[in-house]
C-alpha cells in the first residue's frame, strides 16, 4: 500500500472523526504535497457538505394517514370502552339508591311469598289425601272416634 | 413551562402498556429520517412509503420483541432496512450485499446526467450499490456510530468502516470524472 492509498483510508476515518492526532498530521502533511489526494479528499468530504444542506424529503400525507389509522383505530376502541365504564360509574346517587330499594323489596317479597305459599305439588298431595275414604285401623281412632275391635 | 419530551424508552414503555398513541409519537419522531432512508434506498416514493408503513405495522405488532428500550431507533432502522431489501430483491433478484463493485450497474445512465436539476452528490449517492449507500446514509444523515450501523446492517464495525471508505472513494472518483466531463 503506497502513501496515497494509506492516506485515502485515513481520509475516511478523519471525516468520521475517528483518526488519531498522529494520523491526522500525516494525512495533512501528505495532502500538502499531493494534488491528487487533495482532490480525493474534497470529493470524499462532499457528501458531508451535501447532507448538511440537503432538504429533508417531504413525507407523503398518504403515509401520515396510513400510520394514523394504524394507531388511531385501537385507541378509539379503548376510548369507547372507557366511555361506557365512566357512564356506569356516574349514575346519580338517588337513582342508584332507588334502584337498590326496588330490588331489595322485590327480593324480600319473593322470599316471604315462597315461605307462606305451599308448593303446587304439596298442595295437590294434601287435597288427594283429604279426598280418600277414611280407613280405620285397629287401635287407631277413626274419624268419628270409634275403635275397631 | 414546556413539557419535557418523552425519551424513546418512555414511549416504548407506554406502547408496551397498551397506549397506542405512543405509536403516533414515535412516528412523528422518526417519520422523516426513516422515509429519507427508505426513499434513498428504493428510489421510489410509493415503495418507500410502503417500507415505512410496514415498519410501523411491525412496531405495532412486535414491539414486545424489542429487548433494549434505548435501541428503538436502531430497531426501526433495522426493520426498515429489511423492508427495503425485500423490495429491492423483488425488483432485482440478485445478490445485493456481496456483489462486486461499489457502483450499482442498474442505475440508469441518464440519472448520472441529471446533475443540472439535482445535486451531483445526490445522483452519485443514488448510483451506489445498496450495501454502500445504506452505510453512507446512516453515517452521514443519521450520524450513527460504526457500532450502531453494524447492528442495523448485520455486519461488523470493520466492514462498515471499509464500506464507508469505498463508498466515499467511489463518490470522489465519480465526481472527479463528472467534473472532467463538464469541463470538456
Amino acid at each position: 500500500m503506497n502513501t496515497c492509498e494509506r492516506c485515502e483510508e485515513m481520509m475516511s476515518a478523519y471525516i468520521d472523526g475517528v483518526l488519531d492526532d498522529a494520523g491526522g498530521a500525516e494525512l495533512f502533511a501528505h495532502m500538502g504535497t499531493c494534488t491528487q489526494c487533495r482532490q480525493t479528499y474534497a470529493g470524499m468530504s462532499a457528501i458531508r457538505t451535501y447532507c448538511a444542506v440537503a432538504p429533508a424529503p417531504e413525507v407523503p400525507e398518504r403515509l401520515d394517514r396510513r400510520i394514523h389509522r394504524l394507531h388511531a383505530a385501537p385507541a378509539a376502541r379503548v376510548s369507547r370502552l372507557r366511555k361506557v365504564w365512566t357512564q356506569r360509574l356516574t349514575i346519580p346517587a338517588p337513582a342508584f339508591a332507588l334502584a337498590l330499594l326496588v330490588v331489595s323489596v322485590t327480593v324480600l317479597a319473593t322470599v316471604v311469598w315462597l315461605r307462606t305459599t305451599p308448593a303446587p305439588a304439596e298442595e295437590q298431595q294434601v287435597m288427594y289425601i283429604m279426598s280418600m275414604p277414611a280407613v280405620e285401623v285397629e287401635g287407631v281412632p277413626g274419624r268419628n272416634g270409634s275403635h275397631i275391635h | 413551562m414546556a413539557m419535557a419530551m418523552a425519551t424513546d424508552a418512555q414511549l416504548l414503555d407506554r406502547l408496551l402498556r397498551g397506549d397506542t398513541r405512543s405509536l403516533g409519537e414515535i412516528y412523528e419522531r422518526y417519520r422523516v429520517p426513516l422515509f429519507r432512508f427508505c426513499l434513498r434506498m428504493v428510489k421510489d416514493t410509493a415503495l418507500a412509503e410502503d417500507a415505512v408503513h410496514d415498519t410501523f405495522v411491525k412496531l405495532a405488532r412486535q414491539h414486545s420483541g424489542i429487548l433494549h428500550p434505548g435501541a428503538l431507533k436502531s430497531w426501526l432502522f433495522r426493520v426498515a432496512r429489511n423492508e427495503v431489501y425485500m423490495i429491492l430483491r423483488r425488483a432485482a433478484p440478485m445478490p445485493l450485499e456481496d456483489a462486486d463493485g461499489v457502483l450499482d450497474p442498474s442505475t440508469p445512465h441518464d440519472l448520472l446526467e441529471q446533475t443540472e436539476r439535482a445535486s451531483l452528490v445526490h445522483a452519485m449517492l443514488a448510483a451506489l450499490r445498496p450495501a454502500y449507500r445504506e452505510v453512507l446514509m446512516l453515517r452521514e444523515f443519521e450520524e450513527m456510530p460504526y457500532a450502531e450501523i453494524a447492528a442495523i446492517t448485520g455486519s461488523t464495525e470493520g466492514a462498515v468502516k471499509s464500506r464507508l471508505f469505498k463508498a466515499r472513494l467511489a463518490l470522489a472518483g465519480s465526481m472527479a470524472g463528472m467534473q472532467k466531463e463538464r469541463m470538456r
